[in-house]
């Protein structure tokens, strides 16, 4: 995860970062910047093999 | 396992496709073929297309978790049970596919094909029966907060009977 900016500009509340285009949340247990708006946070490696291992499917003829 | 005679590969022993939300570009290579010694294909008579798909899609479990959606197939396709001289089955017209229904941005698909300089005979009897092994190489890439990719290597083997493996 990526941390939040120096210098970033936050929220009144400090829930929000600004990123120059969108308000970011940031983590309020690690108070890291995670992605907003569309609901994606990071994702680790071993979460992205584990999304494209679930969504593969068995070989067959068309 | 099928002896590795006189079965020669011909064509682009690489072939590799791209694909992102814009479209699936081929990078490199057409087909492959697999004849005897001496055969150029010239004359080949008989065999019929066969496609075979591989599809990963989204499930909806995960889609919650991360309400990111893609929909993509990786395939072989080649010609099957032509015969040279009037005699076996060979394969021709061997290749790759990757079909797209849906990437999103920031998402890109790499598929590479890799083919031997020699086939596999599987002779039962007196025709021959060719095949060819390769691989195929399916690499996706994604920025989810930061750059993640995933890598599976697939098995393959098309023969010149319709049978194929795709692991």
């Amino acid at each position: 995860m990526n941390a939040v900016p120096e210098g970033a500009q936050l929220s009144e509340d400090g829930q929000w970062w600004w990123d120059g285009a969108d308000w970011q949340a940031v983590d309020a247990q690690t108070g890291e910047a995670t992605e907003s708006g569309d609901g994606l946070t990071p994702v680790s490696e071993d979460h992205f093999a584990q999304m494209m291992d679930a969504a593969e499917g068995e070989a067959s003829e068309a | 396992m099928g002896d590795i005679a006189d079965i020669v590969v011909a064509g682009e022993k690489v072939i590799k496709l791209v694909a992102n939300h814009a479209g699936v570009e081929v990078k490199q290579g057409s087909y492959v073929s697999g004849f005897p010694r001496g055969f150029d294909g010239v004359g080949l008579e008989g065999g019929e297309m066969k496609k075979v798909l591989k599809t990963w899609k989204q499930r909806s479990d995960w889609y919650e978790f991360w309400s990111v959606d893609f929909d993509f197939s990786v395939g072989m396709k080649w010609l099957w049970g032509g015969s040279a001289r009037g005699a076996g089955q060979y394969v021709d017209k061997v290749t790759v596919t990757l079909d797209v229904a849906y990437l999103p941005v920031d998402l890109t698909v790499d598929v590479t094909a890799k083919f031997p300089d020699s086939g596999h005979d599987f002779t039962v009897g007196e025709d021959v029966l060719a095949g060819i092994p390769f691989t195929t190489d399916v690499e996706v890439k994604a920025i989810f907060g930061q750059t993640v990719a995933w890598t599976k290597s697939l098995d393959c083997m098309v023969k010149g009977d319709g049978s194929w493996e795709m692991a």
